[in-house]
């Protein structure tokens, strides 16, 4: 997402992130000195985590996100921010939640997997000690898209009753802007 | 069932370094019972490089940066 100061395209990165959080959850993303550039990346999270999601209250989120502030030529420009990791992990919701999957990309972090992957957990059940321990191969995920697998395909409720044409919208703006690194 | 208006869920929530760092600690001790300094300490270390994407090693730190 871009903006004409650091600030208002870290502003117009979140708010789209905000909005599409709000058709499953009442969390509120947190963040922490991320609206200028800096040579590290900044983090964004849930205040409270996880987050219980959808009216139906079954499975939790949890969600961390690296993002860079960087100079950009165009004519939206000259600030742009860019995810440059995400760490989605789906739980079961309650006390003793069990992770279910996870999509995660950390090409920084101290591992040899670099590449943006999915997880699956004892939470999804019983399976091989070959598919727990497996990094799958993925694309990069828009976490737009992670919201709609977890309602169309996880029986989550959604709490706005428009919730397709936002995450439409939302994802359509970052898609405009979108470039990983 | 659900609403359609056009807010977010209230205002986006930046933290003060001490409050990033009371985050990570809190995580830290919920999903491996250590502190944030004890976490960052092992993570240098190499302590979790066996297996660094276990679930709750990776989340944890990947919040590192709260403590920046």
């Amino acid at each position: 997402m871009a903006g004409k100061t650091p600030p208002e395209a870290v502003h117009n990165f979140l708010e789209p992130l905000q909005l599409a959080l709000s058709c499953v959850s009442q969390e509120v993303l947190t963040v922490r000195g991320g609206y200028y550039p800096s040579a590290t990346p900044h983090v964004l999270t849930f205040g409270n985590s996880p987050a219980i999601l959808g009216h139906d209250r079954h499975l939790a989120l949890k969600v961390v996100q690296h993002y860079r502030i960087i100079e950009h030529e165009g004519a939206r420009g000259p600030w742009k921010v860019l995810t440059v990791a995400y760490n989605y992990t789906v739980e079961e919701a309650g006390g003793a939640g069990r992770e279910m999957f996870a999509y995660h990309w950390h090409p920084n972090e101290r591992t040899a997997i670099t590449f943006p992957h999915f997880h699956l957990y004892q939470g999804a059940g019983a399976m091989r000690d070959e598919v727990r321990k497996a990094h799958f191969p993925t694309g990069h995920l828009a976490f737009e898209d992670l919201l709609r697998l977890v309602i169309t395909q996880f029986g989550v409720i959604p709490l706005r009753d428009d919730w397709e044409a936002m995450l439409e919208r939302t994802q359509a703006a970052f898609e405009d802007w979108r470039t990983w690194p | 069932m659900g609403t359609t208006t056009e807010t977010t869920n209230g205002q986006i929530r930046e933290l003060t370094r001490e409050e990033g760092l009371a985050l990570l600690d809190r995580e830290a001790q919920r999903y491996l019972h250590m502190s944030a300094e004890q976490f960052i300490k092992a993570w240098e270390a190499g302590d979790f490089d066996e297996d660094p994407d276990r679930p709750d090693v990776m989340y944890v730190a990947m919040l590192l940066p709260f403590a920046k």
